[in-house]
């Protein structure tokens, strides 16, 4: 259950923190929710992966569904591989959640340190 | 231990963001997480109706309200209470639809893409716009304006509208290509506006083939030189109606007794003059319409790009309004129509650039010979800025001819042994071509057209022009060096006076026709006069368009604006017209298999029309370029050198109508080949061409639009943001000239009733965005031969149905 917050708190920050600063708040809003919620290394890192994936890759397709145009597949046609707009998005979510997944680490990690000087 | 992880983990992470917040090196070509970032990143530019702006803005500067109506097809409607806040209102406007490619073509017009892109092709391309003294030249047209209140005042209003733009600007509204290039924007000045118009420029007179020619006439001399090149004068209709007299009294400075050019300069990589493609414009008068009002029609041909070169715009104020394109970086109308005028151009063609060569006196270069003296040589440090950091330096020499564009440290050999080449280029002066579009803006009647056109000096136009009081006039305008014949055909002398510019003839000498009897006025880049005229008129010309559109034009009555439109969009070949039953006569049948009679059974009964679904008019270009190679090839080969060769046109026209044209022989064989010979065999090659077409391209069946490919690219060459294979028909050497990437930028049509009556389309749109509804909407209404209304909305009217989004513009102290 707690995971599942963990995952939420992710979407809420990084997306609050996009409104008013660059694409790196993601990397903030992982490591932030990490240090709040976290416990385990690995869940944390999920739940870092997890939440900006879903928030970059559900954001491009509302986008995509809301506009009427065709710059995702075109985009998609200078990448590797030339994805449809679909797959764009779905790259798109995939950086957003590589830096979610370290950032969270990086926040686990810290909140280890301040953890290690409890008896 | 776990500090040490902690720090392992987060030196990683901020390296990762790093890594993704920017292009760090030019093997990692994507900033990946700051462009895909869905809230800020590309997908911001993806619009949904491109009309979602705030109604009201706040503009620093703005003295009073303007109000800005965008319509259908999102021409935005100005009307400013004021010129200065129309004009700033303007460069607001397009700055917002055009930043990038506005920024873009001025960084490449001064040399500048290698900050942005890192390659060495860019290097060398920004280096030679350095050498041909390009910003040079903007800073001298530049320095003119600021001697002119009046017009520096536009300037400034236009510039500071775009640096309210940009300075708006939050990073997820960047334009996708700084997004996907990573840089941004810098502010706008006037010099950049002066690039802008220089490239312009540039772009229509700054091709060369005088060294090409130079090695011509070395090995097959000055005769045939002449014979082959020079204009034909006989058959085509000029500009000015053959038989009009000019009273002028010329002075024509004195030839040289001797002028033997020669040199080896083939390995210079400079571009050629635009080959047979090129720009339309008549009028008639209202004698010949169905209206009895006076129609202008024009469509400039030029490479097309997206964003497209021309934007849509219509300037008002209380005083005076008017509507046509405008080039994104400068301001005022350059084509278009008011109340009481409506004007045009094509390009006059003539040559305005020559190349001298100099003999420097020393090992240092600090001195050249001219006149039996040593003349000092000025230097320019040109600092081209890399990207990823770090420049390269160049030093330009000047003399006094122009710039030493070609010497020992900028050519592709080194082997040739000194060689220094001076460019002279009319576009180097100064000049107040700025002056020239807000005069025409205004302009109410002939006179003023005619006292507009006093200060455009290069690019050479053909200007027409119509007036509601019924007038029609064309004037080749510009400044155009005074030659003695055959000055500047070849590389000249820098050492010798004689061979020096002699100033420029008077342009008050320049040909103009106003009201002729026939009723109609028309240019398509052909010679502008008969040989009547007594100055040198050298240049690159048409043959065919005029002769269609004169024709066309002689025998219609009853005009209407439709007819125009149609006419705009002829694919009549009148090359393959005239020569094609010539050529399939000469044909050896013995030597045709079955396929090969039957093709040319059915170019013999082709129409001569370019439609787009047709084959023939495909393997017809595929016989001519043959032909073509057939006929010149083997004469560059032998002579070592690269030649230069008269055009299809004037080749066909001496091997056909005067003939026997000598180099139909091929050199490289032991026996020597009949005009018959060749022509069957290169047509022999053109259908296994057909063949191999359809091979090479998946079976795509070779119909002229496949052939042709006509195609609008993205300025950066990205195919993901160009349109290619459009169908559509014409070819070079017909009326609607659209061969490849080349075509009719913008054509229009216009009616001088009691209201205008105007219609246009170009191949693009008003949105620069790739991601917007209105980037490429024209494309196809351009292919098809479709024109839009042009709204010419009057001052304070209310609205009318086109209007789809209204803005109110003002200033921040009430």
């Amino acid at each position: 259950m707690k995971w599942i917050l963990q995952v939420l708190l992710v979407m809420v920050l990084a997306f609050t923190m996009e409104l008013f600063l660059p694409w790196w708040s993601v990397a903030v809003a992982a490591a932030l929710s990490a240090l709040m919620l976290g416990g385990n290394v690995y869940r944390s890192t999920l739940a870092g992966l997890l939440g900006v994936f879903l928030l970059w890759y559900f954001g491009a397709l509302a986008i995509q569904a809301e506009s009427g145009s065709d710059l995702a597949e075109r985009v998609g046609l200078l990448l590797p591989g030339k994805p449809g707009s679909g797959g764009v998005a779905f790259i798109t979510g995939c950086v957003g959640g590589l830096v979610g997944a370290f950032s969270a680490a990086c926040g686990e990690a810290l909140r280890r340190l301040f953890q290690s000087d409890r008896p | 231990m776990r500090f040490v992880r902690f720090i392992a983990l987060f030196l990683f992470t901020t390296g990762l963001v790093w890594l993704l917040d920017g292009i760090r090196h030019p093997s990692v070509p994507l900033a990946a997480g700051r462009f895909l970032d869905p809230f800020h990143g590309f997908w911001q530019n993806m619009e949904k109706d491109s009309l979602s702006m705030p109604g009201k803005l706040k503009l620093d500067g703005l003295k009073g309200k303007v109000t800005v109506h965008y319509d259908e097809r999102r021409v935005p409607h100005i009307f400013a209470e004021n010129e200065h806040d129309l004009y700033l209102a303007q460069g607001f406007v397009t700055a917002h639809d055009r930043l990038w490619q506005m920024e873009f073509q001025t960084h490449a017009a001064s040399g500048r893409l290698s900050e942005i892109i890192s390659d060495p092709r860019v290097l060398n391309m920004d280096r030679l716009r350095r050498r041909t003294g390009m910003v040079k030249a903007a800073e001298t047209a530049l320095e003119a304006v600021q001697q002119q209140p009046e017009y520096l005042k536009v300037l400034d209003a236009y510039t500071h509208g775009v640096n309210a733009y940009i300075q708006s600007l939050k990073f997820k509204h960047l334009p996708i290509e700084y997004k996907l290039l990573d840089y941004r924007p810098e502010p706008w000045t006037n010099l950049k506006t002066c690039l802008l118009l220089k490239m312009m420029a540039w772009d229509l007179t700054g091709g060369s083939d005088d060294f090409e020619q130079t090695h011509f006439r070395e090995v097959y001399g000055a005769e045939e030189y002449n014979r082959l090149f020079a204009p034909i004068m006989d058959s085509v209709p000029p500009i000015v109606p053959r038989g009009t007299a000019f009273a002028i009294n010329p002075v024509v400075p004195p030839a040289p007794s001797r002028y033997d050019p020669s040199g080896v300069y083939s390995h210079l990589k400079y571009p050629k003059p635009a080959p047979e493609t090129g720009s339309n414009n008549w009028a008639v008068s209202g004698s010949k319409t169905a209206s009895g009002f006076p129609i202008l029609a024009n469509d400039p041909h030029l490479t097309l790009r997206l964003p497209s070169l021309w934007y849509e715009i219509q300037l008002s104020t209380p005083e005076h309004s008017v509507y046509g394109v405008s080039l994104p970086g400068s301001p005022c109308v350059v084509i278009g129509f008011n109340r009481n005028v409506a004007w045009g151009v094509t390009n006059a063609s003539r040559d305005v650039l020559d190349w001298y060569n100099i003999q420097f006196t020393d090992s240092k270069r600090t001195e050249y010979r001219h006149g039996g003296q040593n003349k000092p040589v000025q230097r320019r440090i040109e600092t081209i800025g890399l990207r990823g950091g770090g420049s390269f330096m160049d030093t330009v020499l000047y003399t006094h001819h122009g710039p030493v564009v070609f010497e020992e440290k900028f050519s592709d050999l080194d082997s040739i042994g000194p060689l220094n080449v001076a460019m002279r280029w009319a576009g180097a002066d100064s000049s107040m071509e700025i002056r020239t579009l807000y005069l025409l803006n205004k302009a109410q009647n002939h006179s003023d057209y005619r006292n507009a056109l006093t200060s455009f000096f290069c690019p050479g136009q053909n200007f027409i022009f119509i007036s509601k009081g019924g007038d029609v006039a064309i004037t080749q305008n510009g400044r155009f060096p005074n030659k003695w014949k055959g000055q500047g055909e070849f590389v000249l002398d820098g050492s010798d006076p004689m061979h020096d510019w002699q100033g420029y003839i008077p342009m008050e000498h320049n040909p103009h026709v106003l009201n002729p009897s026939q009723g109609f006025i028309f240019s398509s880049n052909q010679v502008v006069t008969d040989s009547a005229y007594p100055y040198d008129v050298s240049g690159n010309y048409d043959y065919t368009r005029c002769r269609r559109i004169h024709q066309a034009l002689q025998s219609m009555q009853k005009i209407t604006v439709e007819d125009m439109q149609r006419l705009q969009n002829d694919n009549f070949n009148v090359k393959a017209a005239e020569f094609l039953p010539m050529m399939l006569a000469q044909l050896d049948a013995k030597q045709l298999n079955n396929k090969e009679k039957e093709w040319s059974l059915r170019l013999g009964a082709w129409n001569h029309l370019c439609d787009p679904e047709l084959e023939e008019p495909a393997l017809y270009d595929f016989w001519e370029k043959n032909l073509m190679a057939a006929i010149w090839e083997d004469d560059s080969k032998v002579a070592g050198k690269v030649l230069d060769y008269p055009n299809a046109y004037l080749t066909l026209h001496a091997a056909l109508r005067k003939g026997p044209l000598v180099y139909v022989d091929d050199l490289q064989t032991e026996i020597t080949e009949t005009l018959g010979q060749v022509l069957t065999a290169t047509f022999k090659s053109a259908v296994r061409d057909m063949d191999d077409f359809s091979k090479n391209q998946d079976g795509l069946w070779p119909t002229w639009q496949n052939v042709n490919n006509v195609r609008v690219m993205h300025l950066s060459r990205q195919m993901a943001f160009s349109y290619d294979k459009i169908k559509t028909g014409g070819n070079a050497a017909v009326v609607n000239a659209t061969r490849q990437n080349n075509g009719a930028s913008w054509r229009m049509v216009v009616e001088l009733g009691e209201k205008p009556n105007a219609w246009g389309v170009y191949p693009g749109g008003q949105s620069g965005n790739p991601g917007s509804v209105y980037y490429a909407n024209g494309i196809q209404p351009w292919a098809e031969g479709k024109y839009f209304r042009l709204h010419f909305l009057e001052f304070g009217k209310p609205a009318i149905d086109a209007i789809r989004f209204t803005q109110i513009l003002e200033g921040n102290n009430p």
